[in-house]
């Protein structure tokens, strides 16, 4: 071994090794401003749990449809929602429910705990939140798997 | 002998340089971890964080939808404290946890049409007043000392539950029902009455402290 080979591998391994080294400090968030975030509507946050395969792979069906969804506004004027939640399946459901009101500006401005809903087989279950800001406009309930 | 010294010594200076870049982490990679409040990861047939929220998320939402209290003229002042409020159910609670947690929300929603009083606070406010009797210390700059408020609606409310067991198994199953209501000073009338109830089942037993 000559003094070349001896300091070749060395410094090959240097510089692999400064490489490999990631930037430190913090890096710029992802931003997609072009996403439309739904408003006034339910969504689903976990499709996994909500949905179901009936028959062929591409026959997804959800396990539970939304039958009305209404806006209206309480006797002391704060936004209220009301959903009728229906489970599809011949089985129980265990739901966990949120609702998120935004102002017409669409910051969110409140948001109710997460409540358990079970359902069982074929039922259609009544659910309903009211805001606690005279600022809100706007609302989404996000529905997902009880955990 | 030179030439093998210089080779360890500059694989040991690359050893150095590559572990000085090992990455900072910081994330929890044992317990403790941080969990969402309203989550349960460990079973249990009580009382938990998901319903604590549930119930007193939803039972704020209720009292603003009252227009007695809301919309009634003269800006009415609500205690809402744990002294009325009964845990007679089979699991030990703090009962302060709803309360506290109503308060809170209630009255961060006032915005005028109601006054949320300390109550809970009554002996600090009480030797404040009684070091400024003493000339122990002034009066605040902006605030004149005076009576403590009365209240028009005060929280009253009780925890009950029925559990079985079964014995030997561990297996067990709890309903809760949760009263909320308000009092009016004087004549006792309700004017605010809302409940939240569930059951839970589940395989293993659990100790709620």
């Amino acid at each position: 071994m000559n003094v070349k080979e001896t300091y070749v591998f060395p410094v090959l391994l240097s510089l692999c090794a400064v490489a490999g080294c990631r930037r430190e400090g913090p890096s710029t968030a992802i931003t997609n401003p072009g996403v439309v975030v739904p408003q006034n509507t339910v969504i689903v946050l976990d499709k996994g749990t909500t949905d179901w395969t009936a028959g062929l792979p591409w026959e997804r069906q959800s396990r539970i449809a939304i039958d009305r969804h209404v806006k209206t506004t309480s006797v002391t004027g704060l936004m209220k929602v009301e959903i009728a939640i229906r489970n599809r399946t011949d089985h129980m459901l265990r739901l966990d429910v949120q609702t998120k009101f935004f102002a017409a500006d669409g910051a969110q401005v409140d948001e109710s705990a997460t409540e358990a809903i079970v359902l069982r087989p074929q039922e259609t279950k009544a659910y309903s939140s009211s805001t606690l800001r005279e600022t809100a406009g706007m609302y989404r309930v996000e529905i997902a798997g009880a955990q | 002998m030179r030439q093998s010294l210089i080779g360890v010594v500059s694989v040991a200076a690359s050893l150095l340089l590559a572990t000085g870049c090992s990455r900072i982490d910081n994330e929890p990679w044992g317990d403790p971890t941080n969990v969402d409040p309203p989550s349960q990861p460990l079973p249990g047939c009580g009382i938990d964080s998901k319903e604590m929220r549930a119930a007193a998320d939803r039972m704020a939402r209720s009292i603003m939808n009252e227009p007695e209290v809301v919309r009634r003229e003269g800006r009415p002042r609500i205690v809402l404290d744990e002294k009325y409020f009964r845990n007679e159910s089979t699991q030990i609670v703090d009962k302060g946890l709803f309360t506290d947690y109503l308060r809170v929300d209630l009255q961060r929603a006032a915005n005028g049409h109601f006054d949320v009083l300390g109550r809970n606070y009554d002996d600090m406010v009480e030797s404040e007043r009684q070091s400024e009797d003493n000339g122990d210390v002034t009066s605040g700059a902006v605030v004149e000392s005076s009576k403590r408020l009365g209240w028009d609606y005060r929280l009253g409310g009780a925890i009950r539950s029925i559990t079985k067991v079964v014995p030997g198994s561990g297996a067990r199953s709890s309903y809760f029902m949760i009263t909320f209501e308000l009092v009016e000073r004087g004549s006792g009338r309700l004017v605010w009455s809302d409940r939240y109830e569930f059951k839970k089942v589940a395989n293993t037993s659990v100790i709620y402290r």
